[in-house]
């Protein structure tokens, strides 16, 4: 692939990759700067890439391994997914590949306005400006287990009317 | 602490299970757990995937929204309209903490991404020149001094008509592309019959791949008009060229009719407490909206002040409190002098050979792109302290010394310290007797702030060690405290936070040494120390004898196992350390491993006070160690 594939690819996937890396390495800021190193080598490398698919897995590898080296240079190898483990998730970011994130975007967005003005909020604090649940907590003066039960309450819901109205039955 | 979980069971468990994962973490037993699951249970690597694909998501969604209603942000419209005034207040207070203590902004995930995607297409790779982009767009601003009255009206207009053209060309390309995803989801979810002819099926198929060829052509189309908009510089919304003054807006004094014809460098976008506009002519006080003409700068006048300015290229400086900024420059690459104080700078990708440079009484930091915070001190031994966030700088003393400092590190320019890009430590916390520090005390307090570490100070009957030490880079305990009776010695020995320690008695319940009589003790008097492993980080890159105290002290030691790292004994007793180490992992004394590096140090109640500049920088070593901070060479 030339240079310019490789580029336009990568912005398209950005956030497929950005989410790969974040399960990885926990934390959206390192993600994004993990993701700049990936985009640099596979510029590196773009005559061994072979084709759109090749990227992707090669990007994720190299994600892989940048991200737990990452993690081993911070101290934080034993907190990680286990590499096998990673290798079984291979199969379902593969499947993740064929999924188009932007129209999932706009749906989910469908989704967000629906929600309670308190989950909006949790959302906006957690996923925006990167507050930990124990901030949250303080913030909406409730507690750290209440702020998690909340964001898998509503990670819930946000599924559940995304698969609705991938299949249309729900409409904005 | 987080709460023991009970063994995950159902989705919910481990949707829970994840969301804690994604915020303070898991301890091992609860990781290895969720490792248990996603190994055994293909439906909880789905719901792991798609909690990932969906926090990107929402991310990617909120900054949408966050994006589009920032340039009304300022006026309290959109999203704000909603708040209270005490959320409001609350909102600004948390900015201004972010300001000075570097956290990420609301913006910052927009910015980064436009300004990454900006970046990587200004690379060379999908253009030519990153100077295009720059010169198109001052070639597309109008000049107010070299056009007629009409011709921007005229030009509004043409803009106009440019963008509701655009835009409905983007609705059309938006409703096909539903028509296209429609279509194509109704012909892959099309049953093949089973007497079907076998043409109808490749027909079908056909199909389906035009249906992907149309939409993917679609949609390229669309991310190249996006990139072209921004190739050309479009100004982003609500900054549009100024037309005729408004006759009720007050112009600022500052602003000569000559320097109005000028092309502004960048716009105050919000004004906190006392700030003002320095220019040739005299400071006026700054208001939201304000343009920085070239030459002029702005000033933050008390500890509560702040400001933010921003570039046409998303740049954004969040300015602390007495802070001065000086002559703003957009010529040949963006420029600012910081005579004083504190800014944290979101630095949009610069064009090729035209990086942004802040300069400062002691030195200039040039950056290409990237998120930074800079401190500059009067004193001129403190000098000025870059910390970068995300990206390179180049830091460059008045010297002409330079070091590159990456994510994660800082440096300091200043008379009489050395030059080194070092990483930026989070927190340390520092365990006395009491909160009246004795003399040496208040010497490693002084220390440890001047290394860069926001350290909290506890007395030692009051710690309340698990917690106060979490998230904390060291634990220091002094020798003035009393370990025996304050400091539960299990809590201590499997502490998995890093711990220095001049306390002898402590060595031992750390499992430092052997607890048996001439194992460890504090009766040499001395003011030397033999190095003996020079080339140890721990050596701070001494060796020999060396001094390490004004006045002879009862220097702490211990007898240590071969798995400790032994730097320095007495110069007659090899056999006794007195700076000694244990790696993360290694056999203890006790042969448990070190749940975290431990470094045992020579110190006595007082001697702190009187160290050397050799004693000073073996402590220095051993703090930089035991914290993992090591430095990063500089040229």
């Amino acid at each position: 692939m030339n240079k310019e594939e490789v580029v336009r690819v990568l912005i398209r996937e950005q956030a497929k990759l950005l989410a790969y890396l974040y399960a990885i390495v926990r934390e959206s800021s390192l993600a994004e700067d993990l993701f700049q190193e990936v985009v640099v080598l596979a510029m590196q490398k773009h005559e061994e890439i072979t084709d759109v698919s090749h990227l992707l897995l090669w990007s994720r590898r190299v994600g892989r391994l940048e991200g737990l080296k990452l993690l081993r240079d911070r101290r934080r190898a034993g907190v990680g997914l286990d590499e096998d483990v990673l290798d079984l998730l291979e199969a379902s970011w593969l499947r993740a590949d064929s999924i188009d994130l932007s129209r999932e975007t706009e749906l989910l967005k469908g989704c967000m306005e629906k929600l309670s003005p308190k989950a909006r909020e949790i959302l906006r604090l957690k996923y925006v400006q990167a507050t930990d649940g124990a901030h949250i907590a303080r913030i909406l003066q409730t507690k750290v287990h209440s702020v998690y039960v909340s964001l898998t309450r509503i990670h819930k819901i946000l599924a559940e009317c995304l698969a609705k109205r991938r299949l249309g039955v729900e409409h904005a | 602490m987080p709460e023991p979980m009970p063994p995950p069971g159902t989705p919910e468990d481990f949707l829970e299970l994840l969301a804690r994962r994604f915020d303070a973490g898991l301890s091992p037993d609860e990781e290895r757990r969720m490792n248990e699951r996603l190994r055994q249970d293909a439906g909880c690597r789905e719901l792991f995937v798609q909690h990932c694909l969906h926090a990107q998501m929402i991310r990617k969604a909120c900054a949408t929204e966050s994006a589009a209603a920032s340039p009304s942000e300022a006026q309290a419209g959109g999203e704000e309209s909603g708040r209270t005034d005490s959320a409001r207040k609350s909102r600004r207070s948390t900015r201004r903490r972010r300001a000075l203590e570097g956290r990420p902004s609301p913006w910052k995930f927009a910015v980064t991404a436009a300004g990454f995607l900006i970046g990587l297409v200004t690379l060379g790779v999908l253009l030519p020149s990153g100077d295009d982009r720059t010169h198109a767009a001052k070639a597309e601003r109008p000049r107010p001094s070299e056009a007629p009255r009409a011709e921007p009206q005229a030009a509004s207009e043409a803009e106009e008509r440019k963008q509701a053209q655009a835009e409905a060309q983007r609705r059309a390309a938006e409703d096909r592309l539903q028509q296209i995803e429609r279509k194509r989801e109704e012909l892959s979810r099309r049953p093949a019959l089973p007497d079907a002819n076998p043409g109808d099926e490749d027909r079908r198929r056909k199909e389906i791949e035009e249906l992907r060829s149309e939409k993917e052509r679609i949609e390229r189309e669309m991310r190249e008009a996006v990139e072209l908009a921004r190739k050309v510089g479009a100004p982003p919304q609500g900054e549009k060229p100024r037309g005729p003054q408004d006759p009720g807006e007050v112009r600022p004094e500052a602003k000569t009719p000559a320097e109005g014809t000028r092309v502004g460098v960048a716009k105050v976008e919000r004004v906190e407490g006392e700030a003002y506009v320095l220019a040739p002519t005299g400071k006026v006080a700054a208001k939201g909206g304000e343009i920085l003409l070239p030459g002029q700068g702005l000033e933050t006048s008390g500890a509560e002040s702040w400001a933010v300015l921003v570039y046409p290229d998303g740049t954004r400086i969040e300015v602390g409190g007495d802070t001065d900024l000086r002559e703003l420059r957009a010529d040949g690459g963006k420029r600012i002098y910081v005579a004083k104080g504190a800014v944290r700078a979101e630095v949009a990708k610069q064009p090729a050979g035209q990086p942004m440079v802040f300069a400062t009484p002691h030195g200039e930091a040039t950056v290409l792109g990237t998120t930074l915070r800079i401190v500059v001190e009067s004193d001129p031994k403190k000098g000025t302290r870059l910390e970068v966030e995300k990206g390179k700088v180049q830091l460059k003393t008045l010297a002409g010394k330079t070091a590159l400092v990456e994510s994660g590190h800082f440096a300091v320019a200043a008379t009489g310290v050395e030059l080194a890009a070092r990483r930026i430590l989070r927190d340390a916390l520092f365990v006395t007797d009491s909160m009246s520090l004795n003399a040496s005390d208040q010497a490693v307090l002084k220390r440890l702030d001047r290394l860069g570490f926001r350290v909290t100070l506890k007395e030692a009957s009051k710690l309340l060690l698990r917690e106060d030490a979490q998230g904390k880079a060291v634990v220091i305990l002094s020798s003035t405290i009393s370990p025996s009776k304050e400091i539960p010695a299990r809590e201590l020995n499997s502490l998995a936070v890093p711990v220095l320690t001049w306390e002898f008695n402590l060595f031992p319940v750390l499992g430092m040494t052997g607890s048996k009589k001439g194992d460890f003790g504090a009766d040499i008097e001395l003011t030397r120390v033999r190095i003996t492993n020079p080339t140890h980080v721990l050596a701070a890159g001494l060796s020999g004898a060396v001094p390490v105290t004004a006045r002879p002290q009862g220097l702490k030691w211990g007898k240590v196992p071969p798995t400790a790292v032994t730097i320095a004994v007495p110069e007659d007793d090899p056999q006794k350390a007195v700076i000694f180490g244990y790696e993360a992992g290694a056999a203890l004394a006790t042969g448990k491993p070190a749940p975290e590096r431990r470094v045992g140090f020579f110190m006595a109640n007082e001697s702190a006070a009187s160290l050397t500049r050799e004693g000073w920088a073996l402590f220095d070593a051993a703090v930089h160690w035991a914290a993992e901070k090591q430095p990063v060479s500089a040229k």
